[in-house]
């Protein structure tokens, strides 16, 4: 068996990395207390690079009661209060509410909605696109929406007539711009 | 000594259900029928096979003399023999009731079977490795805009994968002849599935790999055929439902953590952990392992220190590195806790306590918050109440 000094060389090398790995992991970067019950509005460092900036608003997570009367600064709302939980991306075909696309923006991923009524050529192209970044696209349609199409970054918002290669270029230069937190470049 | 013993019809019927399968430098002597092995030198393994041909005990008693190159006791380990239950009548309800027969299981753990396992295991870490988009992420779970409703669903979908795991082990353990049972059942309030391989220590170790992995070869098998099919939609070679592909997604994260969980919760003797400790040839690496660890990191009680010491020397000197595996195991378990269940539970409590926070009785999602509520409970704080309750009807002499 091994003597006992080198169960000192155990206990400290364990410890070591239990700590190491704490402070790595995602407890710090997902901030706990953010995760129960929202957070605060921390502004860009930079204009949004696709599309117009929107002023980032104070985001706590609010119930379903509560979501009736959440008010936000743009159609579709690209910050703001938001359900506690956020949903898997890909492509829905019913609208989903904006508590529930809030969260997923403050995921880093990107919403693009079209109206209830839009061409079939529209949605087709529309779920390539989210075929093709479907770890970052939540393809949906929005009742807000009369004609043409929104897409929404955490504080960004593009409005198009119909899809062309600016859907893209956004969906690339916005995905997981931010994270629970800006990029260093953001 | 043993001229004057005789043995009984009813023992020569107990010998001839006797299995003798070696295992390193001993054997395993064990009565499939009623569960009950033990190990012993290759003299008493040789004494057991001259009593199946018919020998006498005087006939076995010299033979083993042979084997182990000095007189032995053949009265002594025939009373042995007895004491441990080996002797007794043979089980009535043995290999009864068994409808697949070990020809049948065989097809799926043949050549052709294991390619196919192979295969698709590939495929999934090949699919993985190259589509970073169709990896899981703890969001892959929520794959309804219902946070409940996508758990509720889960719910039985998990059931049903752990489910096809536990019986393709039990399938893999009758292609080899193994007749333990599979059975669906309930422990409190959780539906269980409970797969009885215990009979896999009379066979050869290297015998021992396919039940040990099959549950393991149809989780890769199902997470191929899945990622298979995520990718094929997304290349347009078929086309899904929106909601069968995010299902499917949920699907993948099951999985993928399912498979993890065997190879990193070593300390909870999982599946990884046998085919190890088989390869290893260890034959109590478990506790040696945590003994070892517990010394290094705590300390040891007498009867610890006591039990650490009766453990095999093979065992033990592989266990000083395998608390290593086991250490870096529990770290990956960890990982896995934060980076997949923290943040669903967090999301889907947070959800539920905001609801129930403003009460709202004609609101349906007042009443699946509550189903919510009792969900968590169950999952969280039930199998804390069990053993709870476990430990007191131990403690005033209730059997379980």
């Amino acid at each position: 068996m091994i003597t006992s000094p080198r169960r000192w060389w155990w206990r400290t090398t364990v410890a070591v990395i239990a700590l190491g790995f704490l402070s790595w992991s995602p407890l710090r970067s997902w901030q706990l207390a953010g995760l129960s019950g929202g957070q605060a509005a921390i502004p860009a460092g930079f204009p949004c690079p696709q599309g117009q900036s929107i002023e980032i608003l104070p985001s706590p997570h609010i119930s379903w009661d509560e979501a009736s009367t959440a008010s936000y600064n743009s159609v579709p709302p690209t910050s703001g209060p938001h359900f506690p939980f956020s949903l898997a991306t890909g492509i829905y075909t019913d609208p989903i509410p904006d508590g529930l696309t809030v969260h997923a923006l403050e995921h880093g991923h990107i919403a693009i909605h079209y109206p209830l009524d839009a061409p079939k050529q529209t949605v087709a192209a529309l779920r390539e696109v989210a075929k093709r970044h479907s770890d970052q696209v939540v393809l949906a349609p929005y009742a807000g929406i009369i004609k043409g199409i929104a897409l929404t970054a955490w504080g960004c918002l593009l409005l198009l007539e119909k899809p062309d290669e600016r859907v893209e270029e956004f969906v690339v230069a916005l995905a997981g711009r931010y994270r629970h937190g800006w990029k260093a470049d953001a | 000594m043993t001229q004057v013993l005789t043995i009984s019809a009813e023992q020569r019927q107990a010998i001839a259900q006797m299995v003798v399968a070696p295992d390193g430098a001993d054997f395993v002597l064990g009565r499939p029928d009623l569960n009950r092995y033990v190990c012993v030198p290759a003299a008493g393994a040789e004494f057991v096979r001259q009593l199946q041909a018919e020998g006498s005990l005087a006939q076995a008693t010299a033979r083993a003399g042979e084997v182990a190159g000095e007189p032995v006791d053949g009265a002594e380990f025939w009373a042995g023999l007895a004491e441990a239950g080996l002797l007794d009548a043979p089980s009535k309800t043995s290999s009864s009731g068994y409808r697949i027969s070990p020809r049948l299981a065989r097809r799926f753990f043949g050549r052709a079977g294991w390619s196919v396992y192979l295969t698709f295991a590939a495929l999934a870490i090949s699919i993985l490795a190259a589509r970073p988009d169709l990896r899981p992420t703890f969001e892959s779970a929520w794959f309804l805009a219902d946070p409940i409703l996508s758990l509720l669903l889960i719910l039985p979908v998990g059931l049903a994968l752990s489910g096809v795991h536990e019986w393709w082990h039990w399938l893999a353990g009758r292609a080899e002849g193994i007749t333990g049972s599979f059975r669906v059942s309930f422990r409190g309030p959780y539906l269980v599935f409970e797969t009885d391989l215990t009979q896999i220590v009379a066979l050869p170790r290297r015998r021992r790999y396919g039940p040990f992995l099959a549950g393991m070869a149809m989780d890769s098998s199902l997470l191929g055929l899945a990622l298979l099919a995520r990718l094929a939609f997304r290349l347009g070679w078929i086309t899904l439902p929106a909601v069968t592909d995010r299902l499917l997604g949920a699907i993948v994260l099951i999985l993928v953590l399912a498979i993890v969980w065997q190879w990193a919760g070593l300390f909870l003797r999982n599946d990884g952990y046998a085919v190890l400790a088989n390869f290893l040839r260890c034959h109590n690496l478990y506790r040696a392992t945590f003994l070892t660890n517990k010394w290094r990191l705590r300390h040891l009680t007498e009867a610890e220190q006591a039990e650490l010491a009766a453990i095999s020397e093979r065992d033990r000197s592989t266990a000083l590195w395998f608390g290593v595996v086991q250490l870096i195991g529990m770290g990956l378990v960890a990982w896995m806790m934060l980076n997949f269940a923290l943040p669903l539970v967090i999301g889907t409590a947070a959800w539920v306590f905001a609801n129930l926070r403003s009460p709202d009785l004609t609101a349906g999602v007042f009443w699946k918050s509550v189903l919510a509520l009792l969900y968590l409970a169950a999952v969280y704080f039930g199998p804390l109440l069990l053993a709870v309750r476990q430990r007191l009807r131990t403690r005033i002499g209730v059997p379980s």
